[in-house]
């Protein structure tokens, strides 16, 4: 068997064939050794453990062997050759350190008897055998599957396009960067191609069955442009899957700086059809839906809150993210819980083939992971931190607040994966912590802790299950430290533990069948105020504790009905129960069709019913993570959604520019909207402070991107609406009167522009646009004195909206080196954000005031509250090796 | 190197300048129509009164009253009288024949000079709120200025916090608004230590709490009460370090309380909260829910009219009690039958004034 060093993949094997059987490469590694007396195959472990190279052979070739040179200051190629002499042994140098040794008389045995549909000449040129000598002739077609992988970082290359030259054929990688070709015996060339990489050449003679990994290299490693695109070239296309986004760990790390550091759910708010409230708002909002309307699941356990710094930072560290998928518009029938999005972000599950460290730091913060192999690449484990040092900035600030505040934060996470002889098995732990402190008037602590175990199981070669359990708790403890007579804690915590089974059964012609169950029970600790001192006027109360259990069948199947045509049908039955209401059952179909036009559009339409028990009870029009948590009850019941959309797919230039439109009209019922004046802090008759009420968003989504070229990137436009109406009889239970009234998330036009200009391999300059109708709030109109206080006359209800958002950004990242050999890897970003410094609103507020003349001698006056008032430098650095 | 990193992300956070708020001056405010505002009350025993006035626009500062108007108000007897005016947007009755009488229901109707005419949901009269205690909680309050650089500055204030007891025989929620004055008694020695020395005595009137202190009953053993009512501070604000040459620091003799409580309607009491809770959410960054008025008060001859309005009818109790504390721990009170309205201020009188409660 060959022993393959650092990569433990298959049964791969590599000959050569090249016009000069003996001869030494061009290299610049120089090699030293005493090799006198020593087995020859020590001395090629000597030489991969001292210099970065890489033997292929078989072992039994060199059992007994001993090497008798010396070997001082020759190129590695010299070097091989020594050690070969007088053996019946010759061998190749690819890509500068990996030398492939071959027997002499199977090489020649090989030349000259195959058909030849590569772009060279058979004796012109080098080629990489694949398959058993022996099998040679026996087959007519043969199967070469294989990964492809970032040959910088050894990680799985997604969506990777295999192509064979000179015939029309090729395969894509899929989720794991594993591609399998059917392909007759011959010689070959294979172009293989991704978004950002290089396009990197085989030339492969293959004989029988066999294994080939290939690796691509980045085109540059710019970090800072955008690169989101699907498993495929053509996925927007060829799959029956609409309005879904993906991002892959290459495409993370190339999201914009933010304050000096990555952020994927701000990354996904470049996309059409999904927004965030405000600057550094927490979460996103999807199609016109709030941000507890989103699924945000970390390798199978929920997030219940995205954000550190009151959405200054997302709680994900984008470095551990593997992949991450947005399902914006149907949702598969094995998600449920949430109505708008599930947002699916995994870390790696690949087996690194050493331990590979990778960190950054900027202004704000810092961050380290470590991927480390632990037994052969069965067992393997990543953990990964990061941590903000503003406090120390804070403290040397001139403002009181500022100096007094508080803004810190980390989080922690780690997986350990281990491949059994059938399946997998992963665990894996997040947690994270803040302590957010303005001046001497609140200060919060919030964390959130989860845990999941995820176990995939092959039964048969069609029936693969898979088991996750997962457990997540959120709390959040706020202090009211304005005087010591109000001090006050109050604590709240949501805790959530859930399973999932499903099979995945692909045994039935033209059918994917996807089923399962699963099972979630839901703690909620709404509020427990205790005074902070002995001087603290606030009594210690306690809300009445939720508990509920939410549990749902599904299953789902994937029908290809030729013709171009496939479907995707699905039925999710949810059940509910909690002390107060009876057990509930709600079905949620799910229905999907896929038609290809031809080889470069296709036409996708959907239908989607989901069901959620669970809300987020905000105590501003703008999230925070300070919300709380509500579960269904016999009032507050659960809010429906149900989706249509269509869209068309029409790509350009082979697949190189994309363009998709989508249509979708989404209702919703018992949507929770608030009274005037709602009291919602330690309030326990909630339910008196909501109103029940329904929703319709509807809009059409244009995407226009460009994925390679010098320049590459994209132009999102959004036309949306997001509107609310109540219908309750009573004075309170009405807003502007029972009519449509836009929620807060209705921002009609959006539009992004993102483009990365590659000046060269290792520099690149990104620029960033974003405008966005300015969200709607609801203002004084008028005032009047009642017993001598100014009482204000508000309009309807988000009747008015704060200014257009707009900012531009634009950054330029260098990077250190870019040669393969180099393990140190590091890059410089640096960044403006809101070049022309402008002061978007991120809330309108008004205050009482004594009048003066600078206030016009108003007695209140409306505030704008920015974040980013100026244009704002950043640096950051990030390296790996 | 290292002071070089500190002053590059020092002022890097300058540059960004973290947050900052600024006046935002809306552009396209509709504040185009006029939207009347219709303030009216009858409490039992006395007669009604209107106040009137258009509402401010956003920008404008200078209240416009209403004159010209038609004000009448009916019970459900058939009754009416109509108001006169009074001036400065005041319509009120010279007649005493026409009083709130609890039991009777009160409609208000109002005639605009431009012709719109305004009417009030019919308000029930209630009976009277039984207030079972008016009594006082020895305590510290601590409050806060700021300073010029944002610092701020806690004061520590020593003082009665002064509660009620409000309960009633019926199974329905009552509502409360209170109201409450009081008068400070302060003595002290002018030119101490002397032949001239002589006692003389200061009285200064003002309100606790505000006008918007309104209230629901709870059910507690088959009542509906309301216990431990807020109802305001009286600072103990004698301070030593203002004895002089001149005279000694004065202090407060006592306090005397004018407590009113008025039993309302659930819509009044809304109106009223509406606009409490309006108060409370000032100054939020985080924007919460607004607080819209709401009114009681709607225009009949244009239904999409918007109006500004309240008509409260209401029962008023009256509490009279004098408060007296120089001991952490101790206070001395003493109920009262009446004491006058609005005996305003006064200072360095000789001799006591009629209304005068002595403590000691």
């Amino acid at each position: 068997m060959f022993k393959m060093r650092l990569r433990l993949s298959v049964f791969l094997i590599l000959f050569l064939i090249f016009r000069q059987l003996a001869c030494s490469q061009d290299t610049d590694i120089v090699v030293n050794g005493n090799f006198r007396g020593i087995p020859l195959i020590s001395a090629f472990n000597y030489l991969e453990t001292n210099y970065p190279l890489r033997f292929y052979y078989k072992e039994e070739w060199f059992v007994n062997d001993t090497a008798k040179v010396n070997i001082e200051n020759q190129p590695i190629g010299e070097a091989t050759r020594i050690l070969l002499n007088g053996r019946p042994f010759t061998y190749r140098i690819i890509q500068g350190n990996q030398i492939v040794i071959l027997p002499r008389e199977e090489v020649a045995m090989l030349a000259g008897h195959i058909q030849n549909y590569s772009d060279n000449d058979v004796s012109d040129q080098a080629f990489i055998l694949v398959g058993n000598v022996e099998d040679f002739g026996k087959q007519k077609a043969v199967i070469l599957n294989g990964q492809i992988k970032d040959g910088k970082t050894g990680d799985p290359v997604i969506g990777a396009v295999i192509q064979v030259n000179n015939l029309q054929q090729g395969v894509v990688s899929n989720a794991e960067g594993r591609y399998k070709l059917t392909i007759a015996p011959g010689l070959y060339t294979l172009m293989v191609s991704s978004v950002g990489f290089e396009k990197n050449y085989y030339q492969v003679k293959i004989v029988g069955n066999g294994v080939l990994d290939m690796e691509l290299f980045d085109k540059s490693i710019a970090l800072d442009d955008i690169v989101i695109y699907g498993e495929r070239v053509d996925k927007n296309i060829s799959s029956h899957q609409m309005s879904l986004v993906e991002l892959d760990n290459r495409s993370i790390k190339q999201l914009p700086s933010v304050a000096g550091g990555k952020d994927i759910l701000k990354g996904l708010t470049t996309m059409p059809g999904v927004k965030s409230i405000g600057e550094f708002s927490s979460g996103i909002n999807v199609r016109g839906g709030g941000e507890d309307q989103n699924l945000y699941l970390f390798n199978g356990a929920p997030l219940f809150n995205t954000s550190h710094v009151f959405g200054l930072f997302s709680v994900i560290n984008p470095d551990v993210v593997d992949k991450l998928s947005l399902y914006k518009g149907h949702i598969p029938a094995l998600h449920g819980e949430r109505v708008s999005s599930v947002v699916d972000i995994r870390t790696s599950e690949s087996a690194p083939d050493r331990v590979r460290i990778k960190g950054g730091i900027g202004l704000y913060d810092g961050k380290l992971m470590a991927e480390v192999p632990l037994y052969k690449d069965k067992v393997f484990f990543d953990a990964g931190g990061r941590t903000s040092y503003s406090n120390w900035m804070l403290q040397r600030m001139k403002d009181y607040n500022l100096r007094n505040s508080l803004a810190t934060f980390y989080d922690l996470n780690g997986s350990l994966h281990a491949l059994l002889p059938k399946g997998r098995i992963s665990i894996s732990g997040y947690t994270s912590f803040d302590e957010f402190k303005f001046a001497s008037e609140v200060k919060y602590k919030y964390g959130s802790t989860l845990g999941s175990l995820n176990w995939s199981y092959p039964i048969s070669s069609n029936l693969g299950s898979y088991l996750s359990i997962s457990y997540s708790k959120y709390n959040v403890e706020k202090e009211d430290i304005s005087t010591h007579l109000m001090q006050s804690r109050t604590d709240s915590e949501i805790t959530y533990k859930g399973l999932k089974y499903r099979v995945k059964f692909g045994g039935i012609n033209r059918h994917t069948l996807d089923a399962g169950f699963s099972l979630v029970k839901y703690d909620i600790m709404p509020g427990k105020q205790e005074p902070l001192n002995d001087y603290s006027m606030v009594l210690s109360s306690q809300l009445e504790s939720e508990e509920a259990y939410e549990g749902a069948v599904f299953i789902n199947d994937e029908y290809n009905l030729g013709l171009n045509l496939t479907f995707n049908t699905g039925i999710r039955v949810s059940g509910y129960s909690n002390p107060e209401t009876p057990k509930e059952f709600r079905f949620e179909p799910r229905l999907s069709a896929k038609f290809r036009l031809n080889d470069f559009s296709s036409v996708k339409v959907s239908y989607n019913r989901n069901f959620q028990y669970l809300s987020m009870i905000s105590y501003s029009s703008v999230s925070t993570p300070a919300d709380i948590w509500k579960l269904s009850d016999s009032y507050i019941r659960p809010l429906e959604a149900n989706q249509f959309a269509l869209g068309y797919y029409r790509n350009f230039l082979n697949n190189s520019i994309e363009t998709s439109v989508e249509i979708y009209y989404k209702g919703l019922n018992h949507v929770i909207e608030y009274k005037d004046g709602a009291n919602l802090e330690m309030n326990p008759d909630l339910r008196n402070e909501l109103i029940d009420a329904s929703g319709r968003n509807y809009g059409v989504e244009f995407l226009l991107k460009k994925n390679s070229g010098k320049v590459d990137g994209w132009i999102s436009y959004t036309y949306s609406r997001s509107l609310r109406r109540t219908s309750g009889m009573q004075a309170g239970e009405m807003i502007n009167g029972n009519n449509w009234f836009p929620s807060s998330y209705d921002r009609p036009h959006d539009v992004t522009v993102v483009s990365n200009l590659h000046l060269n391999k290792r520099l690149q300059l990104s620029a960033n646009f974003t405008y966005a109708s300015g969200r709607p709030i609801t203002l004084p109109e008028y005032k009047y004195f009642a017993d001598d206080e100014v009482v204000v006359y508000f309009s309807d209800r988000n009747e008015y909206r704060i200014p257009p958002y707009h900012r531009l950004d634009i950054t330029l990242s260098f990077d250190e080196s870019l040669r393969i050999k180099k393990k140190w890897k590091g890059r410089w970003s640096f960044s403006i954000l809101n070049v022309y410094g402008r002061r978007n609103a991120y809330t309108v507020y008004y205050k009482k005031e004594d009048p003066s003349e600078l206030n016009d001698y108003n007695r209140f006056s409306l505030y704008k509250l920015y974040l980013i008032g100026r244009p704002l430098p950043t640096v950051s650095y990030l390296f790996m090796f | 190197m290292k002071n070089n990193a500190t002053y590059i992300i020092g002022f890097a956070l300058l540059i960004m300048g973290w947050s900052c708020k600024e006046v935002y001056y809306p552009g396209d405010i509709k504040s185009s129509e006029r939207i009347p505002v219709i303030q009216g009350m009858i409490h039992n025993d006395e007669v009604p009164s209107v106040r009137l006035a258009w509402a401010l626009r956003y920008d404008d500062n200078l209240t416009e009253y209403i004159s010209g108007a038609e004000i009448r108000v009916t019970d459900d007897l058939g009754n009416s009288v109509t108001l006169e005016e009074a001036g400065s947007g005041l319509y009120t009755s010279f007649s005493s024949e026409f009083t709130g009488e609890p039991g009777r229901t009160y409609t208000l109707y109002v005639r605009l000079p431009d012709g719109n005419e305004y009417i009030s949901s019919p308000e029930l009269l209630p009976g009277y709120p039984v207030v079972d205690s008016l009594y006082a909680d020895p305590g510290t309050r601590e409050v806060l200025t700021y300073s010029g650089s944002n610092e701020p500055l806690s004061e520590f204030q020593e003082g009665l916090f002064i509660l009620a007891d409000l309960s009633e025989v019926a199974d329905s929620v009552k509502y409360y608004r209170f109201s409450t004055k009081f008068v400070k008694e302060i003595t002290y020695d002018l030119y101490p230590r002397t032949l001239m020395t002589k006692t003389v005595f200061e009285w200064k009137s003002g309100t606790i709490g505000n006008f918007y202190n309104v209230n629901q009953t709870v059910e507690y053993n088959d009542k509906q009460v309301l216990r431990e009512q807020p109802v305001g501070f009286l600072q103990y604000d004698y301070n030593p370090l203002l004895e002089t040459d001149i005279a000694t620091a004065p202090y407060p003799e006592g306090w005397v309380l004018t407590f009113k409580a008025y039993s309302i309607s659930a819509k009044v009491y809304g109106y009223y909260n509406s606009i409490a809770r309006q108060l409370g959410s000032n100054d939020q960054m985080f924007a919460p829910i607004p607080s819209q008025v709401e009114s009681t008060v709607e225009c009949i001859t244009d239904p999409e009219k918007e109006v500004i309005g309240v008509f409260e009818a209401s029962a008023k109790t009256t509490v009279y009690k004098a408060f007296a504390w120089k001991d952490p721990e101790v206070y001395k009170s003493r109920d009262l039958e009446s004491f006058p309205e609005d005996v305003g201020d006064g200072s360095t009188l000789p001799f006591p004034p009629e209304f005068w409660v002595p403590f000691n």
